[in-house]
């Protein structure tokens, strides 16, 4: 904590970081920073809309990077698809200094892009819409039986899983099999 | 390639568990090995309020109560030809639109969410595989823990709908022939009532014996036919969480005799601080009650001296609230007033009030030797008195 806190002193006058930064917002101007995914496309994004992503806080914080640094080196997520990373600066842009809401209505319904959605924001560490993501596979999970939750995240069941797990073993050991008849014939 | 809910780490995977409500986890670890395990291991539900388990005809309906009004549910375990048909119920309060003069009345919704047949699988299985979950769910203690033998109640008067005296296994038919109530000669082909219910008992004492810990639970409430019943399951309850036991029959009325040799030495039975037992007579030493703050018994046969043991004991007890007694026999209640001196009387009921040295409070004693044959200690402040020759109502 008290590193990080020095790294932001370093890199920014001493004031500023003391005073109230909702207070102190309006006076400085904004400073913006870039983001890439997978897909090379760069976003800006506002220092302010980046405080919900707890990893990228700390990378500003730690690099103390000027404008023309942050612009010239884009944070690149090479894990994550272009459209997901635009879903997650739009919630940072619209959710910027505001208090959150108890339900967020504007999440994907499709279970494909929000289970891409829920890995992108657990691993930037944005814990608001990580709950509000949680919330919502809880409600898709919701009145479902078994089967139908097997069917609709393509869950294999035990025995499935059993038998793949027979069969990939069967086949270990048959390549382990010839592997060691093919060394045999060798030290022949 | 698409992402499955198991490929979700483990610390998101958690707190979606810990989002869905006591069915949804139900459900889940029904799903797959994993998040069998996971939830095992995480225990994600901690809002288990009360766990119930009714034993029908040929039917169990293990309901899970939670603090959150709408997290409530029950699953129903009923026989069918091809094995046991499972189905997922939903229980909410709403509240309809308020009429102009009277408050709303809140009504209770249920809901059938999922009804699964499995193949081949007996009720007490798929019940025992349930009831398993949700006590190994338990990560702290739950309030309530209640079992219910539906299935021995008296059937009601034949013009009152019950559901609960009959079980979908009998055709309507049958139904018209017999009215609501369904001669036990009509299991001939399967289990009685009363050997389901053993049967039903047994298991539930297997799974609380293989359980790892004991179940913490405050107020535990039992129907039972006979003693060692209960004994089957109190000794599972751990008695550092007890505060109250509750036991009754299925019959409503208190004509049988309740063997408690073995009960009143349980650790459960002499940590509990609270005892309703009703439908039953007992008749063991009155010394076995005392060290509960508030109770109500049927005792069979009182006498003078049993009273006075009560009253020392009553007085030097701070945390002492109410003993209520419905007695058949009093012996020797002539000696009433030789014993606790002069009583404010009628005849048919005598009222005694105590000081206690040192307290605010003082004992009220209340005997009504008429019907319906009740001795009541109360201790209260001398302002708010019980009523003389009612122990129903408390005060005045």
């Amino acid at each position: 904590m008290s590193s990080t806190e020095q790294g932001t002193s370093s890199a920014a006058p001493a004031e500023p970081t003391t005073a109230p930064e909702s207070a102190a917002a309006p006076e400085v101007p904004e400073s913006f920073y870039y983001v890439h995914g997978k897909d090379k496309v760069v976003h800006k994004v506002s220092a302010g809309a980046l405080q919900h992503s707890a990893l990228i806080h700390g990378m500003i914080s730690n690099l103390g990077y000027t404008e023309e640094q942050a612009k010239a080196n884009p944070f690149p997520f090479e894990n994550i698809d272009g459209d997901i990373l635009q879903m997650v600066v739009d919630w940072c842009n619209q959710h910027k200094g505001k208090p959150t809401p108890p339900e967020d209505t504007n999440l994907p319904k499709q279970k494909e892009k929000l289970f891409d959605l829920v890995l992108a924001v657990n691993y930037l560490e944005i814990k608001e819409l990580l709950t509000y993501c949680c919330k919502q596979v809880a409600m898709m999970v919701k009145g479902k039986s078994p089967e139908e939750i097997r069917e609709i995240w393509m869950i294999p069941t035990d025995a499935e899983d059993e038998a793949a797990e027979k069969e990939a073993k069967k086949r270990a050991g048959k390549e382990a099999a010839g592997e060691t008849a093919a060394a045999a014939g060798d030290a022949k | 390639m698409t992402i499955s809910l198991t490929d979700i780490p483990e610390n998101v995977l958690a707190d979606i568990f810990r989002k869905c409500d006591f069915l949804s986890i139900f459900v889940l670890r029904k799903v797959c090995h994993q998040f069998r395990n996971f939830i095992d291991d995480v225990k994600p539900c901690t809002d288990i309020k009360s766990i119930e388990v009714n034993v029908g005809i040929k039917k169990i309906i293990l309901r899970i109560n939670s603090y959150n009004v709408r997290g409530s549910a029950y699953v129903k375990y009923e026989d069918h030809p091809k094995g046991c048909v499972v189905s997922y119920h939903k229980q909410g309060m709403k509240l309809p639109p308020p009429a102009p003069e009277l408050p709303p009345v809140p009504t209770h919704s249920r809901l059938k969410l999922k009804e699964c047949i499995h193949e081949g699988v007996e009720v007490m299985t798929a019940f025992s595989k349930d009831f398993e979950a949700v006590i190994g769910a338990q990560r702290s203690k739950i309030e309530f823990f209640r079992v219910h033998l539906v299935c021995l109640r008296r059937p009601e008067c034949p013009t009152r709908n019950s559901p609960m005296t009959r079980s979908n296994v009998f055709s309507k038919a049958d139904r018209k022939t017999f009215g609501s109530v369904i001669p036990y000669t009509m299991f001939s082909n399967f289990d009685t009532p009363e050997s389901f219910t053993l049967r039903v008992l047994n298991e539930l004492e297997r799974t609380l014996q293989s359980h790892k810990q004991l179940l913490r639970v405050e107020n535990f409430f039992m129907e039972v036919i006979q003693c060692k019943q209960l004994l089957q399951i109190l000794p599972h309850i751990d008695s550092q969480y007890l505060k109250s036991i509750e036991i009754s029959s299925p019959k409503i009325y208190p004509t049988e005799e309740l063997k408690m040799d073995k009960l009143v030495t349980l650790d459960q039975w002499r940590q509990a601080r609270k005892l309703e037992l009703r439908s039953f007579y007992v008749s063991t030493p009155i010394i076995n009650f005392l060290h509960f703050n508030s109770a109500e018994v049927n005792i069979d046969s009182v006498c003078c001296e049993d009273l006075k043991t009560m009253q020392q004991a009553f007085i030097s007890s701070e945390k002492f609230k109410r003993f209520k007694i419905a007695y058949n026999n009093f012996e020797g209640r002539e000696n009433l007033v030789k014993t606790f001196g002069e009583a404010e009387t009628n005849g048919k009921w005598y009222f005694w009030i105590f000081p206690i040295p040192g307290s605010e409070n003082v004992l009220f004693l209340n005997v009504i030797l008429c019907h319906p044959h009740t001795i009541c200690f109360t201790r209260c402040p001398e302002s708010t008195p019980p009523q003389k020759g009612c122990v129903n109502c408390h005060y005045t």
